[in-house]
């Protein structure tokens, strides 16, 4: 398993009314990345935090770290504001189809195998804000025009329900499936996460299946939330079960890309928090590869969950008669692997 | 019912990843509130737009604008981001404390009637994350002082579900009675946020009635959500029914204070937002007093074809 984090959540970090941790450069932020045990890749926000790709490189190099993806930015312009590629205005879509051309440039130059893009400031606010098919059909040509540019730079789209419009264009799996068909490109793909599928009320391994049922490519961020709002908190620490069904059904699939952390450390340690992510989701992953997974085959093949959580519960909980003797519980368990568990340095 | 905004709304707004809007002085934006028609008051950030006690009396005096209320902050300073009321550190909840009584001073001198604050801040982000027997405690405490010391300004207290805590401690209008219950002191009272009443699928108006009920001294902020989030939308643009319920309800209890904008002009010129606000309250209050034939009641369609009678009166 290969583990990355979006380098923005390393440095200075910000809510409506407050802002939090301190402004770092990419390289500092790249400095950070490398410290976490279990992290080797960046994706890396373009074009506003990138050095030349020389430098770049210089820096991944020295640092012992890959390019997960190139994520463009069209959102955080003021010109943004109103909708990049579903604006009714020619010239502020032409400017983010220019955007993601330069972002696969870039992409190319230091050798990353994909840019991802969420189109956050297409939607809506209010009733009667937007003329919908017409929306729809300018995203449609935007991407089409941006996924032939440099085919050979997979242009991946990520969904999201809501934020920073009320309601977002591009807001599920199913949808980003339509836009896939709509444009019609082998080199699109679909960035899933796991946070904005949650709080979109999808189940995400129900959304991952109907994505890789469809062929198209994916990569995968990973965070929770309470189901109300894309909070960006440390993956499984609401949702539990899903996290551990969603990792089990990447597995299934043969997934071998990166699991890509989009978790926000607003309050607390950022490398403690990016060290928990890894912890969790190796530790649920390597225990994937010792449970009977052909009995999980075979119970879902017949609806039957109750099977499926009983051969689970030993690795969450001890045993009712105490010590936990007669269980294993590897999930829970020290991994002997990792360097020992400290105490989160939570303020 | 007069009609206030908070004024800072007209000058930069963000969220996590956008700003518009432009910079002004306290002055500026109250020269730019009272120039929109049906204004006649102003809510004041405090600190942030309280720097200097005579540019803001000036400015008052200057627009013909009321004090509505002082807004207390007790989310921005780096400091408060794990909390203000409720945390376990005694050197933070004092800084809270003095913050509150310093808004209460300047409220005094600026003639505003009340103090009004919303603890963002205080909550928690993750399970196993609080001691909330004790934060609760620490919360009563911390603002019973607040409201104890000082001047005798009121001190209004508004409940929000989250943001940008993933669950604030005040969470709803019924946990900020039960606050007030256990402050057990006069010199309070809350601030009742119709958007924020909304976001988990409840009634403003329902909840109003426990306010109602308990004579606890009531002040509104206004606007709408939607999705389950706090998008400080113009009121009535997603639960229209609610809206006027919630105006009915008000009017009926004898609410005569301030209504006051809570809506977010967040890619929408700000003043031709507010005026849309003001507007739009104005005409929502006028035709919820044409309802007077309303017969009210869970069974009874009747209650509908009023409603439709108003909602549609040429068809």
């Amino acid at each position: 398993m290969k583990h990355a984090i979006i380098t923005s959540f390393l440095g200075k970090l910000r809510d409506r009314f407050c802002e939090y941790q301190e402004p770092l450069s990419i390289e500092q932020k790249l400095e950070r990345m490398a410290q976490i045990p279990g992290v080797t890749g960046a994706e890396v926000v373009h074009p506003y935090e990138v050095d030349t790709a020389e430098i770049m490189l210089a820096h991944l190099k020295r640092l012992n770290l890959q390019i997960s993806a190139i994520n463009v930015n069209i959102k955080g312009d003021p010109v943004f504001a109103y909708g990049s590629l579903c604006s009714p205005d020619p010239a502020i879509r032409r400017k983010a189809v220019d955007m993601i051309k330069a972002a696969k440039d870039y992409a190319v130059s230091v050798g990353a195998d994909k840019v991802t893009c969420c189109p956050l400031s297409d939607g809506y606010d209010y009733p009667f804000h937007t003329d919908y098919r017409k929306a729809w059909n300018s995203m449609v040509d935007c991407v089409r025009e941006a996924a032939d540019y440099v085919p050979q730079m997979p242009l991946y789209m990520e969904y999201k329900p809501s934020e920073t419009r009320v309601h977002c264009t591009l807001d599920s799996a199913a949808k980003a499936l339509l836009l896939c068909n709509a444009v019609g490109r082998s080199n699109l793909g679909i960035t899933l996460d796991i946070g904005h599928s949650i709080y979109g009320g999808e189940n995400p391994a129900e959304a991952l299946s109907l994505i890789a049922l469809s062929g198209v490519p994916y990569y995968v961020h990973i965070n929770d939330n309470n189901g109300k709002w894309d909070w960006d908190l440390m993956a499984g620490t609401c949702n539990l079960w899903l996290y551990v069904e969603f990792l089990y059904h990447l597995k299934e699939l043969g997934y071998d890309g990166w699991i890509t952390s989009d978790t926000s450390p607003v309050r607390q340690d950022a490398i403690e928090t990016f060290a928990f992510n890894v912890r969790m989701t190796n530790r649920i992953w390597n225990w994937l590869d010792v449970v009977d997974r052909d009995a999980i085959r075979h119970h879902l093949d017949k609806q039957e969950f109750l099977p499926i959580m009983k051969l689970m519960e030993p690795f969450f909980f001890v045993s009712p008669a105490g010590s936990g003797a007669g269980f294993e519980r590897s999930f829970m368990a020290q991994d002997t692997s990792m360097a020992p568990l400290e105490p989160a340095k939570m303020q | 019912m007069k009609q206030a905004l908070i004024v800072a709304f007209l000058g930069t707004v963000r969220d996590r990843f956008t700003q518009m809007g432009e910079p002004l002085s306290i002055r500026e934006k109250l020269q730019r509130a009272a120039l929109i028609p049906g204004v006649e008051g102003a809510e004041i950030i405090f600190p942030d737009e309280c720097l200097e006690l005579s540019e803001v009396l000036d400015a008052l005096a200057e627009t013909g604008l009321a004090p509505a209320a002082i807004n207390v902050n007790l989310k921005g300073r780096p400091e408060f981001q794990c909390g203000a009321l409720s945390v376990s550190d005694p050197t933070i909840r004092r800084l809270a404390i003095d913050q509150i009584l310093r808004a209460k001073e300047f409220a005094l001198r600026a003639g505003a009637e009340r103090v009004t604050c919303a603890p963002l801040a205080d909550g928690v982000d993750y399970p196993l994350q609080q001691d909330h027997s004790g934060a609760w405690r620490r919360a009563v405490e911390t603002l019973r002082t607040a409201i104890e010391e000082g001047p005798n300004v009121p001190l209004h207290l508004e409940h929000k579900p989250s943001d940008p805590r993933v669950h604030g401690l005040l969470s709803s209008s019924d946990v900020v009675l039960r606050l007030l219950h256990d402050i057990d002191r006069k010199g309070t009272g809350i601030t009742f946020n119709v958007g924020h009443a909304s976001l988990d699928g409840l009634s403003p108006a329902a909840s109003l009635a426990q306010i109602l009920e308990s004579g606890i001294p009531l002040y509104v902020h206004l606007c709408d959500a939607a999705g389950g989030w706090d998008w400080d939308l113009l009121p009535g643009s997603y639960h229209l029914w609610h809206l006027i319920e919630f105006l009915r309800a008000l009017s009926a209890g004898g609410y005569d204070g301030w209504l006051t904008s809570d809506s977010f002009p967040l890619r929408q010129d700000s003043r031709a937002f507010c005026a849309a606000h003001i507007n739009r309250t104005g005409s929502a209050l006028k035709t919820t007093e044409d309802l007077a034939s309303h017969r009210p009641g869970s069974d009874n369609i009747l209650s509908w074809k009023d409603l439709e009678s108003w909602l549609f009166p040429s068809n």
